[in-house]
């Protein structure tokens, strides 16, 4: 980890490629976009991540019983989404990894394309296969918890939006995380950081209660913020300016605030 | 009057305390320039600069009459570049077909068409058409080496920058190769990096020699080769008066150097001129020190 960190640090002072000026087009981060989200959904620390999140899910939930099809397709549907908030963050990260580790960067570097391109690109393929399979299964939750007595009442446009937003937040940490940290360790950290040290407590998810207040907007504010401190981060790495680091700084700040404002009087 | 596409005047560039080009000076008209020199001699320096990867510490470089170091110019540049690196890397979990068709959508290359079209266009050009949806993790050194060379030709660039491209190669790939490469050739340029002396002699109407960072050499093959005019021979054994000498198939020794009176002299090739050049440079050096 400390080589890793040191090599990076030492391209980021050497960064020997001169660089494009144009911006990424619209057409190339689609067309790139594409291929990314294909190669993130197909690779298999995604595919391993899914299955670990189900995996736990049935560990949590034990070995079944006789319980209907809706209580089936909601454990599917929350067991998914575990799975696919790991899942993300391993993926985005060793995709962000492949041009370092497979030698590539000066080939691209000889390239009309700016260095963002591929950047934009990472997070386009998150948005198009982990966000919008989060999307869909989030769909789904929704008709299968809409019938439930005791959280049907409760569903709001907050909650739906928190689930691919919340997996778009981890794509761009396993992104940013993989800009600055040239190892494969990077992924699995993060998740272990989030897990075992209580930052994945530190700002709860909203669960659907009749207390929700102005907790809900917050959070969104909160993830809206993490997601622009990570993406800023990863673009700062492709070009060193001043105006993207103020943008991670203003967000993580914002992030910050956003996160106090979210504890419920009296405390979690 | 023929016009230089690519510019060299004076470039230095030191890596630490290793100097890679000292006082390079030549220009590169349109056609194939071989560059033939020793390791270390400052070929794929000069050839990641060509290929605007790599800034030079002073002095200036051309190509296509634009200016690297300047941003807008840089881009049009790359815009009409083909670059096969030395060690090209590649996304081994892609199909030869994924990566050229990724890298031509990084040569903006964006109407999924038409670029698919482009990246079958290039992968058949190199003989590849029969393996394009395998996974590269499955191709051999060689068919990799094609993969790289099918990337560079990509939109028929302007100019080709090519290190070491038939490294690796089988002699059947490397004839593929020069007629690949002889082809594209004709008003473009391309700049071609190799310790294959054969292929100089094919392909390369100019050829440069380069020696600790500087050109020791520029001229035609066939100037080249008459460095060696009168200076090979063939003896039973090594000769007093030979640089090099080695035994041929047949038993002879092929001496290089200073012959003999009457020896027995035979024409020079390509290589021979080369050697004899770069070791006499070499043989100089030592003198000296």
């Amino acid at each position: 980890m400390a080589t890793a960190l040191r090599s990076a640090l030492t391209d980021a002072r050497s960064s020997a490629i001169p660089q494009a000026t144009v911006r990424p087009s619209a057409a190339s981060i689609r067309a790139l976009g594409r291929i990314e989200a294909r190669k993130m959904l197909l690779h298999p620390s995604f595919l391993v991540g899914m299955a670990f999140g189900l995996f736990i899910l049935r560990g949590a939930i034990g070995s079944g019983g006789n319980v209907g099809l809706i209580e089936n397709v909601q454990w599917l549907v929350l067991g998914s989404l575990g799975g696919l908030v790991i899942a993300t963050v391993l993926a985005a990260n060793v995709a962000t990894l492949r041009s370092r580790r497979s030698g590539t960067q000066e080939l691209f570097g000889s390239l009309p394309a700016p260095p963002e391109t591929v950047t934009v690109a990472l997070l386009t393929g998150v948005l198009l296969g982990p966000v919008l399979i989060a999307t869909v299964l989030t769909a789904v939750g929704w008709l299968a918890f809409r019938s439930d007595p005791d959280l049907g009442p409760y569903l709001n446009l907050f909650l739906a939006i928190q689930l691919p937003l919340t997996v778009a937040v981890l794509g761009a940490i396993g992104i940013g995380v993989g800009r600055w940290i040239p190892s494969l360790f990077g992924g699995p950290i993060v998740i272990a950081l989030h897990v075992f040290t209580g930052v994945i407590w530190a700002v709860p998810w909203i669960l659907p209660s009749s207390d929700l207040g102005s907790r809900a907007p917050w959070h969104l504010v909160y993830l809206l913020a993490a997601l622009t401190t990570w993406v800023a981060l990863a673009l700062a790495r492709d070009r060193r300016t001043a105006w993207r680091f103020a943008v991670a700084a203003g967000a993580f700040t914002i992030g910050v605030g956003a996160a106090l404002l979210q504890v419920p009087e009296g405390g979690w | 009057m023929t016009v230089s596409t690519v510019e060299i005047d004076d470039v230095h560039k030191r890596f630490g305390r290793t100097t890679a080009l000292s006082g390079l000076t030549f220009d590169a008209p349109a056609g194939i320039t071989g560059l033939l020199g020793p390791n270390g001699a400052g070929k794929t320096t000069l050839l990641r600069m060509a290929a605007t990867v790599l800034a030079p510490d002073t002095g200036r470089v051309r190509m296509l009459g634009w200016d690297p170091s300047v941003a807008d110019e840089r881009l049009a540049i790359r815009r009409r570049l083909g670059y096969m690196p030395q060690e090209p890397g590649f996304h081994r979990s892609f199909t030869a077909f994924e990566f050229v068709d990724y890298i031509a959508i990084l040569k903006e290359m964006v109407e999924r068409r038409a670029r698919h079209d482009e990246v079958r266009r290039v992968l058949t050009l190199v003989g590849l058409e029969g393996v394009m949806d395998r996974k590269i993790r499955a191709l051999s050194g060689g068919m990799r080496r094609r993969v790289a060379l099918a990337q560079a030709l990509l939109g028929d660039p302007d100019i080709l920058v090519l290190d070491e491209p038939t490294a690796g190669l089988d002699p059947e790939q490397r004839l593929r190769f020069r007629e690949i490469v002889s082809e594209r050739a004709g008003d473009r340029t391309v700049l071609l990096s190799t310790h294959q002396t054969e292929d100089v002699s094919a392909l390369c109407p100019r050829v440069v020699v380069m020696l600790d960072g500087s050109a020791l050499f520029e001229g035609t093959p066939r100037e080249l080769t008459d460095v060696a005019a009168d200076r090979v021979w063939l003896a039973s054994e090594r000769a007093a008066g030979a640089r090099l000498s080695w035994r041929n198939a047949d038993g002879a020794h092929r001496n290089i150097g200073d012959p003999p009176a009457g020896a027995d002299l035979v024409a020079p090739t390509l290589e021979d001129g080369y050697l004899l050049l770069v070791g006499e440079r070499a043989f100089a050096s030592d003198e000296a020190a």
